[in-house]
C-alpha cells in the first residue's frame, strides 16, 4: 500500500481485496465441487 | 475532463521521495507502477515473438501438402502452445502492461493499490511461462492437445501435464491478483472529482475486464485441477467408464473460456475508445452507452458458452438458447462500432500511427464480429464447426483485433512513456505492412474453412494447397513486419525528438495522463489533481 492512502482508505483496500480472492477462491471450490457431484457413478 | 494542472505538477516538482534504484535490483524489486507496466509489456512482446515463432512453424508446414518440416506430434504442440502463449503470454500481459501503465495516471492516482502485490503478480508470471516452455523438453513432448485440453486426449500427454497445469495455475494466480490491484485501485484512489461516469473508456474497460477475471480464472483453475485429479490419483470427473463426463470438461472450459475472449477483447474496445476521440479531436459519442454495452457484453459474455460446443449433442432449446444469445452479442458490439464511427463524422481526423491502427481494428475486428455470427447459427455451425473458418474467424478478432489495438495503444503512449517521438515514416510502413500481410494470412483460410479444410492437422488435401501456399506467405510477411514494430520501439526509447507534454494536438481535452511531462515523471500525482 502506498504512503500516501489514509487510514480509511487502507482499511477499504484491505476489506476489497480479502473480498475479491475468497470469491475468486470460492468459485474454484464451487466448480470442482460441482464436477464431484456429477461425477457420482 | 478539466484537471487543475497545478495540482498535477506539483506532485513530482515537490516530493521528497526517490527515484528509480540502480542495477537489476530496481527490476526485481520494484513496486512502482510504470516500472511493472513496462515489465509486462517487454514480458509480453518477448512472449510475442516466441508464440510468434510457434505460428511461423505451424504455417511452414503448411505451405504445401504433405510432411515437410515437423512430425505431426510436434505440430501439434506447436498450435497447442502457441495458443496459450499468444493468449495468457501475449494479448493478456500486453494490456495489464498498459493498465499498469495507465490506469494510475487516468484516474490521478500515485500507484496501484497494492503494489508489492503487483511485482508478485508480475514474477509469477515470468515462471508460469518458463515452466510452461520447458514442458516441451519433458519426455514425451509438450501438451499437444490443443490450448482447450480436452479430456480424454490431453490425459495422453506425458510427463508435460502437471507442469502445463502448473504453469496456468501460476498464470491464473497472477491475473486474479493483478485484477484484485486493479478494482481496489480504481475504487479506492480516483482523484477527487473524478466519479466513475468521468473515467476514461480504457479504466472503465478494465474495471469490468478485472471482474471478468476473477469471475472466470478460478473456474479455468479448476477445470485443470480436476484433469490432474483424474491423470493422477484416480478420479473421474471426465472419464465416462468412472461416472464422469468428457463433456462436462467442455462445459466449464467454455464458461471460462468465452469471457475469456472479451477479457481480451475488452481493453482493446478502451485503447480505441481513447484514440479515436483524440485524433479526430471531439469528444467520444455517446460515453454513457459505451460504458453499458461494455457491462452488457460483459454479463452476455457468460450466457453463450455452449455456441462453442453446438455439435456435442445438446436439447433443442440449449442450441436455440445458445444461438439467440450469441446474436444477442451483436446489438452492444454494434453500439460500439456505430459510436466510434459517430465519433468521427465531422471530426477534424488526422492519421498518426494510432489512428491508423485503430481505424484498421475497426474495420477488421468487425470482419472478425461478422464470421462470428455466422458461426452463431447453429445448423449452420454444424457446417463450419472445427474448420480453417473458426481459426479465420478467432485470428480475426484477435490479430487485427487486440493486437492492432495494443500496438495502437503503445504508439499512443508511447511518447508519453519514454519522452521522444517515435519514427513516424517507420511507423506508418509498419502499419501498413502489418494490414496487408494480416489480411493475406487470415482472409484465405475463411475460403480454407468452407471448403471443408480441418484445423489442427499437419497436412491436407491438395484441393487446399494454393490458399494455403497464400496463407503461409502472408504469415511469414506478418510475422518480419513485427520485427520493424521492435526496431521502432527501441529507437524511441534510446533517443529522438523530443515529445511534448501534450504530444498529440489536442490531447490535453482527453485525459490526466497529458497532463504531466513526457516523459511521466518516476511519482506522479502525489497530490491527487482535482477534476472538474
Amino acid at each position: 500500500m502506498n504512503s500516501q492512502q489514509t487510514d480509511a482508505q487502507r482499511r477499504r483496500i484491505r476489506r476489497t481485496t480479502i473480498v475479491l480472492a475468497l470469491v475468486a477462491l470460492g468459485i474454484y471450490v464451487t466448480f470442482i465441487a460441482s464436477g464431484v457431484m456429477k461425477a457420482q457413478p | 475532463m478539466n484537471a487543475q494542472h497545478s495540482h498535477a505538477h506539483a506532485g513530482h516538482e515537490h516530493h521528497d521521495d526517490h527515484g528509480p534504484a540502480k542495477g537489476i535490483g530496481r527490476w526485481l524489486f520494484t513496486t512502482n507502477h510504470k516500472d511493472i507496466g513496462t515489465m509486462y509489456l517487454v514480458f509480453s512482446l518477448i512472449m510475442f515473438l516466441v508464440g510468434g515463432a510457434m505460428a511461423l512453424v505451424v504455417r511452414a508446414e503448411l505451405f504445401m501438402p504433405g510432411l515437410q518440416l515437423v512430425d505431426p506430434g510436434f505440430f501439434n504442440t506447436m498450435t497447442t502452445v502457441h495458443a496459450l502463449i499468444m493468449v495468457f503470454g501475449a494479448v493478456m500481459p500486453a494490456t495489464v502492461g498498459l493498465a499498469n501503465w495507465m490506469i494510475p495516471m487516468q484516474i490521478g492516482a500515485p500507484d496501484m493499490a497494492l503494489p508489492r502485490m503487483n511485482n508478485f503478480s508480475f514474477w509469477l508470471l515470468v515462471a508460469a511461462f518458463t515452466l510452461l516452455i520447458l514442458s516441451l523438453f519433458m519426455p514425451g513432448g509438450g501438451p499437444a492437445a490443443g490450448w482447450t485440453l480436452y479430456p480424454p486426449l490431453v490425459l495422453q500427454t506425458g510427463d508435460a501435464l502437471p507442469l502445463a497445469i502448473f504453469a496456468i495455475h501460476l498464470a491464473g494466480a497472477s491475473s486474479i491478483m493483478g485484477s484484485i490491484n486493479i478494482i481496489v485501485t480504481i475504487m479506492n484512489l480516483r482523484a477527487p472529482g473524478m466519479t466513475l461516469l468521468k473515467m476514461p473508456l480504457f479504466v472503465w474497460t478494465w474495471l469490468i475486464t478485472a471482474y471478468l477475471l476473477i469471475l472466470v480464472m478460478p473456474v479455468f483453475a479448476g477445470a485443470v485441477t480436476m484433469l490432474l485429479t483424474d491423470h493422477f490419483f484416480g478420479t473421474t470427473f471426465f472419464a465416462a467408464a468412472g461416472g464422469g463426463d468428457p463433456v462436462l470438461y467442455q462445459h466449464v472450459f467454455w464458461f471460462f473460456g468465452h469471457p475469456e475472449v472479451y477479457i481480451m477483447i475488452l481493453p482493446a474496445f478502451g485503447i480505441v475508445s481513447e484514440i479515436i476521440p483524440t485524433f479526430s479531436r471531439k469528444k467520444l459519442f455517446g460515453y454513457d452507452a459505451m460504458v453499458y454495452a461494455t457491462a452488457s457484453i460483459a454479463f452476455l459474455s457468460f450466457i453463450v458458452w455452449a455456441h462453442h460446443m453446438f455439435t456435442v449433442g445438446m436439447p433443442l432449446a440449449g442450441e436455440m438458447f445458445f444461438m439467440l444469445s450469441t446474436m444477442l452479442i451483436a446489438v452492444p458490439t454494434g453500439v460500439k462500432v456505430f459510436n466510434w464511427t459517430a465519433t468521427m463524422w465531422r471530426g477534424s481526423l488526422s492519421f498518426e500511427p494510432p489512428m491508423l491502427f485503430a481505424l484498421a481494428f475497426l474495420f477488421l475486428f468487425t470482419i472478425g464480429g461478422f464470421s462470428g455470427l455466422m458461426m452463431a447459427i447453429a445448423p449452420v455451425d454444424f457446417q463450419y464447426h472445427d474448420t480453417y473458418f473458426i481459426v479465420a474467424h478467432f485470428h480475426y478478432v484477435l490479430v487485427p483485433g487486440a493486437v492492432f489495438a495494443i500496438m495502437a495503444g503503445v504508439y499512443y503512449w508511447l511518447p508519453k512513456w519514454t519522452g521522444h517521438m517515435y519514427d513516424m515514416a517507420l511507423a506508418k510502413t509498419h502499419f501498413w505492412l502489418s494490414t496487408i500481410f494480416v489480411n493475406v494470412l487470415f482472409f484465405p483460410q475463411h475460403f480454407l474453412g468452407l471448403a471443408g479444410m480441418p484445423r489442427r492437422i499437419p497436412d491436407y488435401s491438395t484441393q487446399f494447397a494454393d490458399w494455403n501456399m497464400v496463407s503461409s506467405i502472408g504469415g511469414f510477411g506478418f510475422g518480419l513486419s513485427q520485427l520493424l514494430f521492435v526496431y521502432i520501439v527501441v529507437k524511441c526509447a534510446r533517443g529522438g525528438a523530443k515529445a511534448s507534454a501534450e504530444v498529440w494536438d489536442g490531447a490535453l481535452n482527453h485525459g490526466l495522463e497529458w497532463t504531466v511531462p513526457s516523459p511521466a515523471p518516476y511519482h506522479t500525482f502525489e497530490e491527487a489533481p482535482v477534476v472538474k
